[in-house]
């Protein structure tokens, strides 16, 4: 049963628990970090020639981490087959004893998901809470999230619930049609979008 | 600067071992040109190729985190452009090395010289090549086009027939050809330099065009400018000494400079290259 996330951006307040639960359940250093969230904003603010401020600025949220794709671009680089996708659960996970940390992975993966920590000597990332899917229950990030804005579960049934993360910042789906379900809220742009910017670059770039 | 300090291993390797396997097509040419008996360069000059292919490859270890597991890229050939790369390479350079015993010793024949030249620069173009096939990123659309194998083979024949000519100038006159053949492959090197120019150009394009929300296109963009500027004015400057060195009887500054200059502008190409990494995605 190939696994996938849901995420409801007419939820999401950008609180970050969720990226947080997953440092501490991980133990991650502060330098790593599996889940982001990305603050997307659109708009500008005008005054006009009798001094009228207006604006139509909007700010929305993302959570992302990696999407488990169903053509995973880290998996078709990785020199010796270190990155692997289950076929049974569709995760994406890497095997540290094989990884050469080339970082070829970490610079084809269009969600920026797997980390080279030269530290480690290898590549780091989501592994979808594997130690708690194979225990029946959802990863750490879904049962923190304070707004229930996260789930998790078998592909088929989310896939019913939102678009395939057609969300700016996100990319294109088409470029490796990840595994999260986006339930859009209304000033919530398309990937293909020109307008707006991450409000947040210094921390998530 | 970030950008160029992260891939320095990566530039290193790609411009020496460009520039080292290159050097087999100007050897090979003289091997063919020269009279018989007079086709040997210097023994020792002779192994500056593999030199700069083995500095090449040592380079990639400071850029990887686990050396160790390099024999697990056979896992992905076929699959990963990476592991291509590194078979297709670790295959040349080991033919490379069979070559610089068998001359370091004197025991290879003339004409088997001629013929294991021939197939080390047909080697050089396939491993230069696939170094560009390795940039086939879908995700990076500047690099992945078919203008990333022409900019390495492009760069391989340029800086490869500097560094010939620079080991044929330091061989006796007897070792460095005729004039016409010195003049016909400095004509190959500049469509080749031209050519490696052109793509890295197309490159820029393509960079300063992807939509991204995470990297600037244009200011990345803007810092490649300048490299690309110095690549075609080095690269020019080098073809011109290297073009009056063809008449020249003693010419041994003339090859140096030809060759230092083209080290710079193959270096400053792969700089460039690599600020020209503009992801589609975060």
């Amino acid at each position: 049963m190939p696994y996938a996330f849901f995420f409801d951006n007419t939820r999401c307040t950008g609180c970050r628990t969720c990226q947080l639960a997953c440092k501490d359940y991980k133990d991650l250093s502060k330098e790593q970090t599996f889940r982001r969230v990305y603050d997307f904003e659109t708009g500008e603010c005008t005054i006009n020639s009798e001094g009228i401020v207006s604006h139509n600025c909007h700010l929305y949220h993302v959570s992302v981490s990696c999407n488990h794709c169903e053509n995973p671009a880290c998996v078709s680089v990785c020199p010796t087959r270190a990155m692997q996708k289950d076929p049974a659960t569709g995760l994406v996970t890497v095997d540290k004893s094989q990884c050469l940390g080339c970082g070829y992975c970490q610079m084809a993966c269009p969600y920026d998901a797997p980390q080279l920590y030269r530290e480690l000597g290898h590549t780091t990332k989501c592994d979808g809470c594997k130690d708690r899917i194979d225990k029946g229950m959802k990863p750490i990030c879904v049962e923190s999230c304070p707004l229930r804005a996260l789930d998790f579960g078998d592909r088929e049934s989310l896939s019913g619930r939102g678009e395939a993360a057609d969300i700016a910042p996100l990319p294109s789906p088409d470029l490796t049609k990840p595994s999260l379900f986006v339930r859009k809220s209304p000033d919530a742009q398309p990937f293909s979008t020109t307008e707006g910017w991450v409000g947040n670059s210094l921390e998530v770039f | 600067m970030q950008e160029i300090l992260m891939h320095a291993p990566l530039i290193v390797f790609t411009a020496l071992c460009s520039m080292g396997a290159g050097a087999y097509i100007p050897l090979a040419v003289n091997a063919t040109v020269s009279p018989e008996g007079q086709m040997q360069p210097n023994r020792k000059l002779a192994l500056i190729p593999v030199a700069l292919l083995l500095v090449g490859f040592v380079a990639v270890v400071f850029h990887v985190t686990a050396p160790l597991n390099a024999l697990k890229v056979v896992n992905g050939v076929g699959q990963s452009p990476l592991s291509n790369e590194v078979i297709v390479g670790g295959a040349f350079l080991a033919l490379c090395i069979v070559h610089a015993i068998l001359v370091s010793a004197g025991k290879i024949p003339s004409t088997a010289n001629k013929a294991f030249l021939w197939v080390l620069a047909a080697g050089a173009m396939l491993f230069a090549a696939f170094m560009g096939l390795a940039y086939g990123v879908h995700t990076i659309p500047a690099w992945d086009t078919p203008a990333s194998p022409v900019s390495m083979v492009g760069l391989a024949v340029f800086g490869g027939i500097a560094v010939g000519e620079l080991i044929l100038g330091f061989s006796g006159e007897a070792a460095g050809g005729s004039a016409s053949a010195k003049k016909a492959l400095v004509a190959i090197a500049a469509v080749a330099a031209a050519a490696a120019g052109a793509a890295l150009f197309v490159q820029h394009g393509i960079a300063i065009g992807t939509p991204s929300f995470a990297h600037n296109g244009s200011e990345m963009g803007s810092k490649a400018m300048p490299l690309m500027i110095a690549y075609a004015a080095l690269a020019a400057s080098s073809l011109a000494l290297s073009f009056i060195s063809c008449s020249k009887r003693e010419n041994k500054a003339l090859v140096v400079a030809s060759a230092g200059l083209a080290l710079l502008a193959v270096f400053a190409a792969r700089c460039a290259f690599y600020l020209l990494e503009v992801g589609l995605g975060l």
